[in-house]
């Protein structure tokens, strides 16, 4: 039996987060019996409030009561009590109230260490990994069946980069970069940690590739942010390659090999060969299929007149 | 088996490195242990010896790239030479080729230096 842990850190609940989400896609059955199945048999069902109330109205007055200082410590209990609520709703409001839960322990530290968050993760943690590892075996043959098919077109537009092939998209993307870059740095300023990892992981994983990405500026704030609190470039990594995997995954499971292509190449790009990045086997696994199957065909040659083009 | 073998061919600075087999993410962090080994007895300037090199990954080329950032901060250079056809295009499509200096054969790439 697995323990239960005191505090529940960013990274696992982002994880967990993403599981939920694939495991969206994968049908009722899996869903019912990773999720719903294990939070029953923990008792959440029993819990239940019975309110003349749905799972989406709970949401809404919970996220109210957030920005009541004086509701802080009951966040928990009313956490709990949607879990409950939305059990005997339907799946898909089960679906939601979790993945509600879970981002909002990402948000506030306090609700990361609460009695009910610790509860809550215990009952879903185990049967959520045992799902993600079925997952990422079946996505190796998933990816490689799918590419199998791919086309020479296909596969130049899975590789295709942010391009800046004319003023008007050079200047729009610039743009973009200078809003996104100056959102983290008022994130910054007013100490809102979490937003501040959100923004930037956006920042990275979306301009990363592209030849006016800030790489020092970026280092240079990751230095000043994690004085601020212990762990938090890590933390911020950890969370760039979970959403990279998943995203990998998700395309696999969608039957977008393009936009797991996509995020082979990211993940390469952002994390250059640290072995210590989470997923680094899984994703080094996917890419020698890729790259297999893009030398039995053929590819590399239609692949390079594209990026010299 | 290893399935990456590394055999240092010569020693100074510039230093050679045969590399036989594959760099994927399991041998990738052989790799750079050698070349941190290296560098710290001295060499700047690596010559990276890939004729029996089958197959890199990325984890392989964000090695390189890493150690490349790293030397020419200390006015060094890795240069590579020998590569098969299919590690040559894994790189152009990583775009590594614009970042590294290639050769044909190691006595090209040390006459470079």
């Amino acid at each position: 039996m697995s323990n239960r842990r005191a505090f529940i850190p960013v990274e696992l609940s982002l994880e967990l987060v993403k599981t939920i989400r694939l495991l969206a896609l994968s049908g009722k059955k899996k869903f019912t019996t990773y999720l719903y199945q294990p939070l029953s048999y923990a008792g959440f069902e029993r819990d239940r409030a019975h309110l003349a109330t749905t799972a989406a109205k709970l949401m809404d007055k919970i996220q109210e009561d957030i920005k009541d200082p004086s509701y802080t410590h009951a966040i928990g209990h009313h956490c709990k009590r949607l879990i409950a609520q939305s059990i005997s709703e339907s799946l898909s409001a089960l679906g939601d109230a979790c993945i509600f839960f879970l981002e909002r322990m990402q948000e506030m530290p306090t609700l990361a260490g609460a009695q009910e968050s610790t509860e809550f993760v215990l009952a879903i943690e185990k049967p959520l990994k045992e799902f993600a590892k079925l997952t990422s075996e079946e996505s190796e043959l998933k990816f490689e069946q799918t590419i199998q098919n791919f086309t020479a077109d296909d596969m130049r537009e899975a590789f295709d980069t942010v391009r800046l092939d004319g003023t008007r998209k050079k200047v729009y993307l610039e743009k973009s970069i200078h809003n996104l870059y100056q959102q983290v740095l008022t994130a910054t300023r007013s100490n809102n940690l979490a937003r501040c990892r959100k923004l930037l992981s956006h920042y990275i994983i979306t301009y990363n590739e592209s030849e006016i990405y800030n790489k020092s500026e970026v280092e240079t704030l990751l230095l000043a942010l994690d004085k601020r609190e212990a762990g938090f470039r890590q933390n911020l990594w950890d969370t760039l390659a979970i959403d990279i995997y998943y995203s990998v995954t998700k395309g696999i499971l969608e039957g977008n090999a393009k936009k797991a292509i996509q995020g082979i190449r990211k993940f390469a790009y952002i994390f250059e060969g640290d072995p210590n990045t989470k997923f680094y086997y899984e994703i080094d696994a996917l890419e020698r299929k890729l790259y297999g199957i893009i030398q039995s065909k053929d590819l590399m040659q239609e692949l390079k007149k594209k990026d010299n083009g | 088996m290893d399935k990456l073998t590394i055999s240092q061919t010569k020693v100074g600075n510039p230093a050679v490195l045969k590399l036989t087999g594959e760099i994927d993410a399991k041998t990738a962090p052989d790799l750079k242990l050698q070349m941190e080994l290296i560098i710290g007895n001295g060499s700047t300037n690596i010559v990276l010896d890939m004729a029996n090199l089958s197959y890199i990954s990325s984890a392989g080329i964000g090695v390189l790239n890493a150690t490349l950032k790293f030397l020419k901060e200390k006015s060094g250079e890795i240069v590579l030479s020998g590569l098969s056809k299919e590690v040559k295009d894994t790189m152009d499509l990583m775009y590594f080729t614009k970042k590294i200096k290639i050769f044909p054969t190691v006595e090209a790439a040390l006459s470079s230096f």
